[in-house]
């Protein structure tokens, strides 16, 4: 059955204040810092941390190596800055390290579980990355168009 | 029991199992715990080991590329200074005529200029840091099926592809009419279609089909890039500065596209773009060296345009602004110069040769630029063509040099240097031969 031919796009003319947005060269920024409340030590600085997984209830992060070991008690906060938002998101939890294995290059992959953490806010947190994968799927469907 | 939701997945999951398991696999990643993270994933889903290669820089990424010739490639979007994005060309080169190759970015990077570049470069998928494990396998699993396991869609579009690479329009038109009807959005078919047309010279049927291809899906890229192009084609530079400032609006920073935004918007003389455009682009907190200099490029054209309609002040605040922002290239402040002097505003040259930086100062670029402002503002012939002789005397060569040499040559009735000067300039600069050849015989500049 043929289709009827949809009506013409209708586009309003683009200013050209919309071309540079500051906020589309921006990515999300999230300053990690990790107190070992077993050792004492803490660790405060950006990019020293890095999260690289979600998991149920915790989390895979990338560390120096040696900053904690299995068993140690953490205390974890997290501070996102999301272009175009004013205001930081901040979420802080206790973690326990589940384990911290050496990588060979300095730094460890460390694995930790939540405790004493408000569920509400550590879905909240997780969903900031979570629905910016959604966007960007959406927009990669739309941009490719199928192909 | 399984229930229907799970069976697809566990099907889905088994058939990425299939295709991934023969594959070898390029994991491009600068964090070692990431790179294992991702080699355990894709292990998980059915990759051997031993088809797995990690890299940790773009170089190491690039050689197992050539090596082993990857049909997946996983790679962060930054490594280094670098963009692993760059690492999709050397795939395909790898791999032509493949049609079932995936290129995926696992980033921390979540702007939307990476995130657009990579939508234009044609990614599988594009997977953002931190994922979740579920995120990470559905994503994977989607991107590899829809190469492996195509629909009907895009099993005709492909049809269609072929038909037009064999230039038999009339059958790829056919099939990718049927594709259109086989999709609820098939802004890619009506791309093609398009462009099947425009093979066909049918240029009108071909923008509609675009125009089509954009009401189903307004920020589809290719349906976008084919209008600008056409519009492009056809010399619409109102047409096409409005598309490609949609283009720009959805798919920010393209160095190239900027360009095209700027150059239409000069097309166009709408020269208070250019302007907003300045100030938008002073905002930014990164600016990539490409853009800086289309922007550089840009202003000094308006600037030379006000020049032209005597609105003197406005052009070298234009230009001012040029200069700010080319710090210190050397080209940029040789046009706003070249065109300062052209308008005999000799003092106002002074102002930007000022903006030289000190290690240019002994360049013969610099030099020329400096005899020519004294050209036009040191009364004396004598002291000019003092200037200029003990340039050449030390080896210091240019055109401009050479021009005012004999220019000040014949006027002060040194008629033979201008004539031996005009023979060497020839030689020297043979593309401007027969400038040189007259000059000694041309009439003085008034």
């Amino acid at each position: 059955m043929a289709k009827n031919k949809p009506p013409a796009p209708e586009f309003v003319p683009i200013p050209i204040e919309a071309l540079i947005q500051p906020k589309d060269f921006k990515s999300f920024e999230t300053l990690i810092t990790m107190k070992n409340t077993t050792t004492a030590g803490e660790l405060r600085k950006q990019g020293a941390i890095q999260i690289v997984e979600f998991l149920e209830r915790g989390m895979v992060l990338e560390a120096p190596t040696r900053f904690c070991q299995k068993s140690h008690y953490l205390v974890l906060t997290f501070e996102t800055d999301i272009p175009g938002q004013y205001e930081k998101y901040k979420f802080n939890t206790g973690a326990r390290v589940e384990s911290a294995e050496p990588t060979g290059d300095g730094r460890d992959t460390v694995t930790v579980s939540l405790i004493q953490t408000d569920n509400s806010e550590w879905d909240r947190f997780q969903s900031l990355f979570g629905n910016r994968q959604a966007e960007i799927e959406g927009f990669l469907r739309a941009a490719k168009g199928g192909e | 029991m399984i229930s229907a939701g799970e069976n697809t997945a566990d099907v889905a999951a088994l058939a990425f199992r299939a295709y991934v398991k023969d594959r070898r696999i390029v994991i491009a990643d600068a964090s070692s715990v990431s790179r294992a993270n991702l080699a355990q994933t894709l292990v998980n889903l059915g990759a051997k080991s031993a088809n797995l290669a990690l890299s940790s820089s773009y170089a190491d990424a690039e050689a197992e590329i050539a090596r082993t010739k990857p049909q997946i490639v996983v790679c962060d979007y930054d490594l280094g200074n670098q963009r692993g994005l760059d690492l999709l060309q050397r795939q395909r080169t790898c791999n032509e005529g493949s049609k079932d190759t995936l290129f995926v970015l696992v980033t921390g990077n979540s702007s939307q200029t990476a995130v657009a570049r990579a939508a234009e470069e044609d990614v599988d998928t594009y997977i953002l840091k931190p994922f979740t494990a579920a995120v990470l396998r559905a994503s994977l699993i989607r991107a590899a099926l829809a190469k492996s396991i195509p629909n009907e869609y895009a099993r005709t579009i492909d049809e269609g592809k072929k038909l037009l690479a064999a230039n038999q329009f009339d059958d790829a038109l056919k099939a990718f009419e049927r594709a259109i009807s086989l999709d609820q959005a098939p802004a890619l078919a009506c791309f093609y279609f398009g462009q099947t047309q425009l093979m066909k010279q049918a240029t009108e049927v071909a923008e509609d089909s675009y125009n089509k291809g954009l009401t189903y899906n307004r920020i589809h890229y290719k349906c976008m890039v084919g209008l600008f192009d056409l519009f492009m084609s056809q010399k619409r530079h109102i047409d096409a500065y409005e598309t490609v400032k949609r283009i720009s609006q959805y798919f920010p920073a393209n160095p190239a596209r900027l360009n095209s935004v700027l150059k239409l918007a000069i097309m166009t003389q709408s020269y208070d773009d250019v302007e907003k455009y300045y100030q938008m682009f002073t905002k930014l907190d990164e600016r990539n060296d490409e853009i800086i200099k289309h922007v550089c490029a840009a202003l000094v054209v308006c600037g030379k345009y006000y020049l032209q309609k005597n609105f003197k002040s406005r052009a070298i605040e234009l230009f001012n602004k040029a200069a700010v922002t080319a710090g210190g290239r050397v080209k940029i402040l040789q046009e706003i110069i070249f065109a300062l002097v052209e308008h005999k505003l000799g003092k106002d040259a002074q102002v930007f040769i000022q903006r030289f930086p000190p290690e240019t100062h002994e360049t013969s670029t610099y030099l020329a630029l400096e005899l020519l402002i004294a050209d036009q503002l040191v009364e004396n012939v004598g002291v000019v063509l003092q200037k200029a002789r003990a340039l050449v005397s030390q080896g210091i060569h240019d055109p401009i040099i050479s021009e005012i040499l004999i220019r000040r040559s014949v006027e002060a009735g040194f008629q033979d240097t201008a004539e031996n000067e005009a023979r060497a300039a020839a030689q020297r600069y043979p593309d401007q031969k027969n400038f040189f050849e007259r000059l000694p015989r041309s009439k003085p500049k008034a």
